[in-house]
């Protein structure tokens, strides 16, 4: 409420207060003085006096002269400023009297303060025994009249109202002139800081002096002057960062592009490459499938170390065609890891017994050793690991012409529970020159190298990117002439469960192999591919149909009932995977049937594509008849009742 | 109970103003002395009877005068006085007149002068003649005796010379000092009441008589025995301290029995004395 009221109001009211208040203070305190200094000058007249009414009086009263005491007392009480007058014999016979009759009224005795007299008046009564040479004569009463007292002390206070009136307006107007002097440039400030405020820093400040609100106001004006320079500069800091801006803007404009075109060349090459590794593989599958049914076949000699070269030369050419598609994945970080159970010593005993033959062929002693205790299942992608322990142990048996290659795996004792493979040849070493270089993209020790032993010279780059992948690391140490040995670790973990297990399919009797009879419903686009398979299942004893793509297939096994069903992923029109996922959808007579994936790119994640769509196994192409056999074999060693999969 | 108390409130309050009362009615001895001088020389010079008086009577004694001769003379005719002091020729009148007990006299008798300026050359009484003779109280003995003694000196009043009447002893000096009249007649009491520097202007020019001092009177009637004790009592006066202090400022050298041959000598100027009175 007070805070409404106006600065020069509130300023007005309080020092209208403070001057009323000083004013009231001097009036009553003068006024009071002014009795004072009255009362004493009365009552010192009276004493100076005192003398002369004893000698005047005291004639008179000797002389009885009573009419001259009366005379003088009229005259006096008229002249004088006298409220009364009364004269008491010795007796206390009232002599005479003027304005006050003892005998009526009482003896008016002196006191200090003013007494109120027959009439209504104040007076302050005064006694003056009348004596003389020591002869009481009587008494004088007289009294000073209060009327002059009041009326000056009345006076004192007319002129302090009058005076406090004409300061109160003085004071109004002295507080405009303040308020005009002081207030107008802080208002000129005020209205100048709210034009600031509202963005206008080009505000005319007049000057004001050289006094306090003229360093205010120089202040003020250098201050808009330096908000105006800041503004200025910000304006341009940020039409310089909007151009920087607009410039990184740009660039990263530029910069998606070329990360579009990037990644679409990326998707381009992926692409290209799956492609190409489908294009290529599919007739090299042909090529090996073909050879593998030769091999089979009872044939000369000669015209077996033919097809024996064919078919070597064609793993060589896909083992070359994998490295590069693995080398395009990894590059494009696209190869994603499997995570399942496996036994890494199985694993790794398997993988060395794959080059087994090749060792003994060239005369090599090949050992693969277990040292202390090591878990038969953790987690990881075994298909991973096999590879890797694939390229290290057929690069040493590539690079020993005598000796022995070893395998060996430990266990560590570190925190990340490592296991440690350690693949030892005493083949023809590195130079120690050529080893920090070892694991780089198409490195090979040298041309010869090259040309004497061939290669991708992606091999070791795949090794280290895998074990990267898999959180771990590998390294070497050579010696040239005496032998090299190349060390990998990857940090493992306990799987929950134990590893599928996985029968040996070489181990089954050829009875039992070419006994199954199962009735194959085979789904592949390729026509060599078909043959292949056919001339594959006949050799196992297996009969089969073919359909050329997906909706084939699925016609058919809506028609027929089949025990097995294997089914090519990649077909023109309605792929693999569909066409299972249709089939276990629909309500025909091999909704159950188990069906077998045969893929040439099978990814983890493509797997699990598959068994979403219905499929529980897969054989990677080229077709490896003994994968395909055991495949097989795994859904004929089921009863015939059983031979569904249980969904 | 309540109406009692304001009923004694109200009778205590009344006994109060009576007793006020009572008090103004209390009256001390009454001295009555003949204005011969000022009052104040009166109240002065008689501070002393008026001491003794009071130890003697055991009351309060006041010493009272009037306005002038004729009022003294009147106010001691109505008894206004316990005790008058006067001229020999108004207490004659009045113990004449008024049956007043004379009781003493003072002494020595009264020194009648002719005061003139110190610095005037009046060098023969015909210097008068034509002028004013400046008096107090024509009612006075000693007026009275000088103007017997001008008379039988070739001047007579109002015929010679005029009377000039002066209030007070300081009034008739200033008629000399002002040159308003040569001569002045007063008695020694009066010349040596005169304030000091105006009388040092002045001197005597002739004492021209010794007239009888004042009288002592009682002024009421009162019980022998207790004039008898007055009069033992002035009588005793002069020889108290107090009597000795009053004749030092007063000039009187006793106070004696006066004879009566003394008082009838004073029926001569009675009549004359009873005419000025009128």
């Amino acid at each position: 409420m007070i805070r409404r009221i106006p600065f020069r109001v509130r300023l007005f009211v309080v020092g209208a207060l403070a001057m009323a208040t000083i004013a009231g203070v001097l009036t009553y305190s003068q006024a009071a003085l002014v009795e004072e200094a009255l009362t004493d000058q009365v009552v010192e007249r009276v004493r100076a006096e005192r003398p002369f009414y004893r000698a005047s009086i005291a004639s008179l009263l000797a002389m009885r002269d009573y009419a001259t005491i009366a005379e003088v007392f009229e005259e006096s009480a008229a002249s004088n400023g006298l409220a009364h007058l009364a004269l008491v014999d010795a007796r206390g016979a009232t002599v005479a009297c003027v304005g006050w009759d003892p005998a009526v009224h009482g003896i008016p005795s002196e006191s200090p303060d003013p007494i109120r007299g027959p009439d209504g008046t104040l007076r302050l009564p005064f006694e003056v025994p009348i004596e003389y040479a020591g002869q009481k004569l009587g008494t004088l009463y007289l009294g000073i009249s209060w009327a002059p007292i009041e009326a000056a002390r009345a006076d004192v206070v007319r002129r302090g109202l009058i005076i406090g009136g004409v300061s109160l307006v003085m004071a109004l107007l002295m507080l405009e002139w303040l308020h005009a002097l002081l207030m107008r440039p802080l208002t000129r400030l005020r209205e100048a800081s709210e034009q600031i405020g509202a963005g206008d820093y080009k505000v005319e400040i007049p000057d004001s002096g050289t006094g306090d609100f003229g360093r205010l106001a120089a202040s003020f004006r250098a201050m808009a002057a330096e908000i105006a320079r800041r503004i200025r500069a910000l304006e341009d800091s940020e039409v310089a960062q909007r151009r920087l801006l607009d410039e990184a803007r740009q660039r990263e404009n530029l910069l998606a592009e070329a990360r579009d075109r990037a990644e679409a060349a990326a998707r381009a090459k992926a692409r290209f490459l799956a492609t190409m590794s489908h294009e290529i593989r599919t007739p090299l599958n042909g090529v090996l499938g073909l050879a593998s049914v030769l091999l089979d076949r009872p044939s000369d000699p000669e015209q077996r170390r033919l097809v024996q070269l064919i078919h070597e030369s064609g793993e060589q050419l896909l083992g070359i065609v994998n490295d590069v598609l693995d080398y395009s994945k990894l590059d494009a970080d696209k190869l994603v890891l499997d995570r399942s159970a496996f036994d890494p010593a199985r694993v790794t005993c398997e993988a060395v017994e794959g080059f087994r033959a090749r060792a003994e062929a060239k005369g090599l002693t090949l050992a693969c050793g277990i040292e202390g205790t090591v878990s038969d299942r953790i987690e990881g992608d075994p298909m991973r690991l096999r590879q890797i322990v694939d390229n290290l142990v057929g690069n040493a048996v590539k690079f020993t012409s005598q000796g022995r290659v070893e395998v060996t795996l430990r266990r560590l004792a570190d925190p990340r529970a490592s296991l440690e493979w350690s693949v030892r040849d005493t083949g023809i070493g590195i130079p120690p020159e050529r080893q920090a270089d070892l694991f780089q993209e198409f490195v090979q020790v040298d041309s010869t190298t090259a040309r004497r032993f061939g290669g991708s010279g992606l091999g070791l780059a795949i090794c280290r990117r895998l074990l990267a992948l898999m959180g771990g690391e590998i390294s070497v140490a050579s010696q040239p002439g005496r032998g090299t040995t190349f060390t990998f670790r990857i940090p493992t973990r306990v799987a929950a469960e134990p590893p599928p297990p996985r029968p040996a399919v070489r181990a089954l009797p050829a009875a039992a192999r070419r006994g199954s009879g199962l009735y194959v419903l085979a789904a592949e686009d390729n026509e060599i591919n078909r043959y292949v398979i056919e001339k594959l299942l006949a050799g196992m004893g297996h009969n089969v149909v073919f359909a050329a793509d997906g909706a084939e297939a699925i016609e058919l096994a809506g028609r027929l009932r089949f025990d097995a069903i294997l089914m090519d992923i990649q077909m023109p029109g309605l792929d693999g995977v569909t066409a299972a996922r249709r089939i276990r959808a629909g309500d025909g007579p091999n909704a159950r049937v188990p069906i077998v994936a045969l893929t040439g790119n099978a990814a983890p994640g493509d797997r699990e594509a598959y068994r979403s769509a219905g499929m529980e196994d897969f054989v990677a192409k080229p077709i490896d008849p003994d994968e395909l056999g055991r495949a097989l074999e795994q859904i004929a060693a089921r009863p015939r009742a059983s031979r569904v999969v249980g969904l | 109970m309540r109406a009692m108390r304001i009923l004694a409130a109200a009778f205590v309050l009344a006994a109060l103003g009576f007793g006020a009362t009572a008090r103004a009615t209390a009256q001390g001895f009454q001295v009555g002395v003949l204005p011969n001088v000022t009052a104040r020389v009166i109240l002065t010079n008689y501070r002393p009877m008026r001491e003794f008086l009071a130890e003697e009577l055991g009351r309060p004694v006041e010493i009272a005068t009037a306005p002038d001769f004729r009022e003294f003379h009147a106010r001691t005719m109505a008894g206004d006085y316990d005790l008058v002091v006067t001229a020999a020729n108004l207490a004659r009148v009045a113990q004449l007149d008024a049956q007043l007990e004379l009781l003493a006299g003072y002494d020595p008798p009264i020194q009648a002068l002719l005061v003139m300026r110190r610095d005037s050359r009046v060098g023969a009484l015909d210097a008068l003649r034509g002028k004013s003779l400046a008096v107090s109280n024509p009612q006075s003995l000693v007026v009275l005796r000088g103007r017997e003694w001008l008379a039988e000196n070739g001047l007579v009043a109002e015929r010679d010379y005029r009377l000039s009447w002066a209030r007070t002893e300081d009034s008739l000096a200033q008629l000399l000092v002002s040159g308003e009249a040569p001569l002045a007649m007063m008695s020694m009491g009066e010349f040596r009441a005169i304030r000091e520097e105006i009388r040092q202007t002045l001197e005597s020019y002739r004492e021209f008589a010794r007239v009888p001092n004042f009288f002592l009177l009682a002024g009421r009637r009162m019980p022998t025995a207790q004039v008898q004790a007055l009069r033992a009592a002035m009588l005793r006066f002069p020889s108290t301290d107090r009597g000795r202090e009053f004749m030092a400022l007063t000039g009187v050298q006793g106070i004696r029995p006066v004879p009566e041959a003394e008082v009838a000598a004073l029926d001569g100027i009675a009549a004359a004395t009873r005419e000025l009175l009128r």
